[in-house]
């Protein structure tokens, strides 16, 4: 036992002692330095907010009309542009054989006078019509002009080409989404008139929401149900009443859409009264509008 | 946070096995330390089982020849009871003292000869068996239990880290990464002492049953032969 106890004594304090010596320190973990991400943490009322639409209120921000008059105005320009290119286009052929300085000069003028017209509004038609007059000189520049309005024809050609039974099923599939497109409209439940400053919660929105689909009987199978999606506007008293008989805003063909309307307008008045909203809100919830979506209410 | 955060870097810089371990709490120093001690034990145990088994091995061997040589048994008796025996030649030895007490006795009947005979050489038996498997259950308790201690060395270093978590006020990893190192340090020690007992006590178990067989075998044997003896004397 003793020779035993020596042996295993001497080994384990060699080996610990090799451990600590000999075995290497593990390596440092090298951290990648992460720059730190700004979160903004952003209130839900200001997105519910900015959802509500009021048709009177005026933009908040003016940039956005005015990249919508960009993309018309190329249409318009076209035209300018078309006449210079077709005066340049036979004058590139002409050109390919003789490069003569006095032919690229009188184009010149010629989209000199169409410049000052759309000029002014617009730096980008300031650079087309200096692209035409470049053709002269670069060939490589010249088509260019050409391929642009182009563009907008090709979409059409590849229509035409593929005009395959099948696929005529498919684009008409994918049409009727966006015809119908209730849900691309971000509100359901609209306000005409109020400020913003007082706005429904989320919470009472939802449960104003609950309780109209409650009491809202629809068939199951009746129809597609997009196609029946009903649009109620309602006008309410401050004690919850309903002041006056609700409208439907939208209108939509078949019998099913009468039905779905009626049910609708039945379960607005079956739902009254809407004692529960808040009264301080009133402003906000005096004219509201519902949408009766059966699509979303089965989906719940 | 930053401070704090860069001051426990600072303290864990070190992270060599042995300052881990004069970082760790003194409960974890004790298990560790306690650990290794058994770590220690269970080799010397091992390397004593080792030598031991190995040597009963070959006696038996050199005996069980010597015995199935044809050579006289009260000859081989002579030369085996002036010496200190093992195994079966201790088995003989005990048999043969007991025979010839009998006979040289001048006792009348030898009837209960045999059943003396038995007696004599179970004990033996017992007593070869006591000393081949002495210690051998430490094997089997550090390979149970060293892992547990490990264990509780462990739990007690994290809950230690975990009490420095909430003494610091941070949730960064460096004030935790070296308590719980060294807390796994614990678990390592046990394993280590742990995984060699439980190898090493399977070995030498199965060894010594392998032993112990044979020495039974053997005991049968020579009390056939000894049975067959008083016959022929009778």
């Amino acid at each position: 036992m003793k020779t035993g106890l020596i042996l295993s004594s001497i080994a384990h304090v060699a080996i610990m002692t090799w451990g600590v010596l000999a075995l290497p320190e593990p390596a440092r973990l090298e951290a990648p330095e992460i720059d730190a991400l700004p979160v903004d943490i952003v209130p839900f009322e200001e997105l519910s907010q900015k959802r509500v639409g009021d048709l009177k209120a005026e933009p908040d921000t003016p940039p956005p009309p005015e990249p919508a008059p960009t993309p018309p105005k190329p249409v318009e320009t076209k035209t300018p542009v078309e006449q210079p290119q077709e005066e340049p286009a036979p004058k590139v052929v002409e050109a390919t054989p003789p490069p003569p300085a006095p032919e690229p000069a009188p184009p010149e003028p010629i989209p000199d006078p169409v410049e000052p017209e759309p000029a002014p509004p617009e730096p980008e038609e300031a650079k087309e019509p200096e692209v035409a007059p470049e053709p002269k000189l670069d060939f490589s520049k010249a088509p260019p002009p050409r391929m642009r309005p182009k563009p907008p024809a090709q979409p059409e050609q590849p229509k035409q080409e593929d005009f395959n039974s099948d696929k005529i099923a498919a684009l008409l599939n994918k049409q009727k989404p966006q015809g119908a497109a209730p849900q691309q409209e971000p509100q359901q439940l609209g306000v005409q008139a109020g400020d913003t400053s007082n706005q429904l919660s989320q919470n009472e929105i939802d449960f104003l929401r609950r309780q109209l689909e409650s009491c809202w009987s629809l068939q199951a199978g009746m129809e597609a149900a997009e196609s029946i999606a009903v649009r109620v506007e309602m006008v309410l008293n401050i004690d919850g009443t309903i002041a006056g008989p609700p409208r439907v805003l939208n209108s939509g063909a078949g019998v099913s859409f009468q039905i779905a309307s009626e049910r609708a307008l039945r379960a607005v008045q079956a739902c009254a009264p809407y004692s529960y909203m808040p009264q301080e809100k009133y402003d906000t919830w005096s004219v509201i509008e519902f949408n009766f979506d059966p699509s979303k209410m089965f989906q719940g | 946070m930053e401070d704090l955060g860069q001051a426990a870097l600072n303290a864990g810089a070190n992270i060599s096995l042995w300052s881990l371990f004069l970082q760790a709490h003194l409960i974890v120093k004790i298990v560790m330390i306690g650990l290794v001690l058994a770590s220690v034990w269970c080799w010397a145990i091992v390397i004593d089982k080792t030598i031991l088994y190995r040597r009963a091995k070959a006696q038996m061997d050199r005996f069980e020849q010597v015995f199935w040589s044809g050579q006289s048994l009260e000859e081989l008796y002579r030369n085996l009871s002036q010496r200190n025996n093992t195994g079966s030649a201790a088995l003989f030895v005990t048999a043969m003292r007991e025979w010839k007490r009998t006979y040289e006795g001048g006792a009348r009947s030898v009837g209960g000869l045999q059943m003396r005979l038995d007696k004599v050489m179970d004990v033996a038996i017992a007593q070869q068996i006591e000393r081949w498997e002495r210690r051998l259950l430490i094997l089997a308790t550090v390979g149970s239990a060293g892992p547990f201690i490990g264990l509780f060395g462990t739990v007690w270093g994290i809950m230690t880290s975990f009490q420095a978590i909430a003494a610091a006020q941070t949730t960064n990893l460096a004030v935790v990464a070296p308590g719980i190192a060294e807390a796994l340090l614990a678990t390592a020690l046990g394993l280590l002492a742990a995984i060699p007992a439980v190898i090493a006590y399977n070995k030498f178990s199965s060894q010594l049953g392998r032993l112990t067989t044979r020495l039974e075998g053997f005991a049968d044997e020579f009390s056939a032969i000894l049975s067959r003896q008083m016959d022929e004397r009778a």
